[in-house]
């Protein structure tokens, strides 16, 4: 039986199937100039191997890992820490001295604040909390849902330990973090419109700003999906 | 907001940080350009950060991001001439036989990845230097199963051909 050096190098790696494998293993057992081959190339992969080795030991240069945590401290956390503390003390009501103070920090810090304009918030004391379809998709929803209107971009938790979720929702995006029963919005923004003709479809896209800002919020990755399925069955509660 | 040093995103690109070195090595030929697409790699990684798919592997998706900066920069961007030999000794910042012998290895296996079209050094790279899966190299790369085992198959002939000496192989 011929093997083709593709199916070969297939052996070597361990990317056949076990039948498959058989049939080249007899074929090595026949043909001596088969095996021949096979051993020049398992000496070409220890040696790369080995040659590579030492670039995982060698020190990284500190340029790289500041690139890497340089980010913290930047904008994005700035932004996110102001309008936090601004929606935590003044609701935002329509056409109040506060929402336009929102606007101009906002732009300040290239986070848009738009005026929740849909059903699908509502101001109180403690700031502004996402109300009917919304909160429903933000109980409810996983990352993986991309029907009806509100969506979620990506969950994750904030340095507190409460869960978070980016949404996109009537035009809207924001984020939304778990208080109590409830999700305080802590930020929102237009949504990004994704692509010609896509507005038509209500199809909107995360902008950069609310990525960013759930970037410098997020203390670990962003929930995978079992995680995201876990903490939607413990009803969001605060995980430490 | 509370800042966790474990675990966190920016945590876990840190310890990729060796092995996006040892890839962009592997491309670049040399330290300076490595240590370049790898800052650019984690620049593009942080600002794209709600692009990745939570459950999806974080390393596959920066080394995504790794190969589309190469192979723009590769349209932009002049070749360095590279000198592998130096390259090692930078790496290798170490004395003694054994640190010479694995100077001349490293310097050899990048003379010889050098040489190879970059479609195949891509490939070489991430199965051979970086030990994924042909699949998951497929995914990073962007290019069916099939276009990888055929490239890896010819990156491997040229490899062996220049790295492998005939009578280690007939002992």
């Amino acid at each position: 039986m011929a093997v083709s050096n593709e199916k070969l190098m297939a052996y070597l790696d361990g990317e056949l199937p076990l039948e498959e494998a058989r049939e080249v293993e007899a074929a090595l057992a026949a043909d001596p100039a088969l095996r021949q081959s096979l051993e020049r190339q398992r000496a070409l992969a220890a040696t790369i191997a080995t040659a590579f080795r030492p670039l995982l030991d060698a020190p990284v240069p500190p340029r790289l890992t500041e690139a890497v945590t340089r980010r913290r401290s930047g904008f994005a956390a700035r932004a996110v820490a102001a309008m936090r503390k601004m929606f935590a003390q003044h609701p935002l009501q329509a056409g109040s001295a506060t929402a336009g103070m929102a606007l101009a920090l906002g732009l300040a810090f290239g986070l848009f604040v738009v005026q929740p304009q849909s059903g699908d918030f509502a101001a109180g004391p403690q700031g502004i909390f996402a109300q009917s379809a919304l909160a429903g998709a933000l109980d409810n929803k996983l990352t993986s849902d991309a029907e009806g209107a509100a969506r979620i971009g990506i969950s994750f938790r904030d340095g507190s330990g409460n869960y978070c979720r980016t949404f996109t929702s009537g035009g809207q995006a924001g984020i939304a973090c778990r208080s109590g029963k409830t999700w305080r919005v802590v930020a929102l923004a237009p949504a990004a419109v994704e692509g010609p003709g896509a507005y038509h479809m209500a199809a909107s896209a995360m902008p950069d700003a609310i990525r960013d800002a759930a970037t410098a919020m997020m203390a670990g990755a962003p929930l995978n999906a079992a995680e995201e399925k876990r903490a939607r069955a413990s009803g969001w509660a605060q995980s430490r | 907001m509370g800042q966790r040093p474990d675990g966190s995103f920016e945590r876990q690109i840190v310890d990729l940080l060796p092995r996006l070195r040892r890839f962009a090595l592997s491309l670049t030929g040399n330290l300076t350009d490595a240590d370049d697409l790898v800052q650019d790699t984690v620049e593009r990684a942080l600002n794209n950060s709600g692009r990745w798919q939570p459950g999806t592997r974080l390393d596959s998706w920066m080394y995504r991001i790794a190969q589309n900066l190469w192979i723009d920069g590769l349209r932009k961007r002049r070749r360095r001439n590279a000198a592998p030999l130096e390259e090692a000794e930078a790496v290798l910042q170490l004395d003694g036989a054994r640190a010479a012998e694995a100077k001349l290895m490293l310097a050899s296996v990048l003379q010889a990845m050098l040489r190879l079209p970059e479609e195949q050094r891509l490939v070489a790279s991430l199965v051979l230097v970086e030990g994924f899966g042909y699949q998951e190299a497929a995914e990073i790369l962007q290019v069916p199963l099939g276009t990888v085992t055929s490239r890896l198959a010819r990156a491997r002939e040229a490899l062996a051909a220049q790295l492998v000496p005939q009578e280690k192989a007939e002992a």
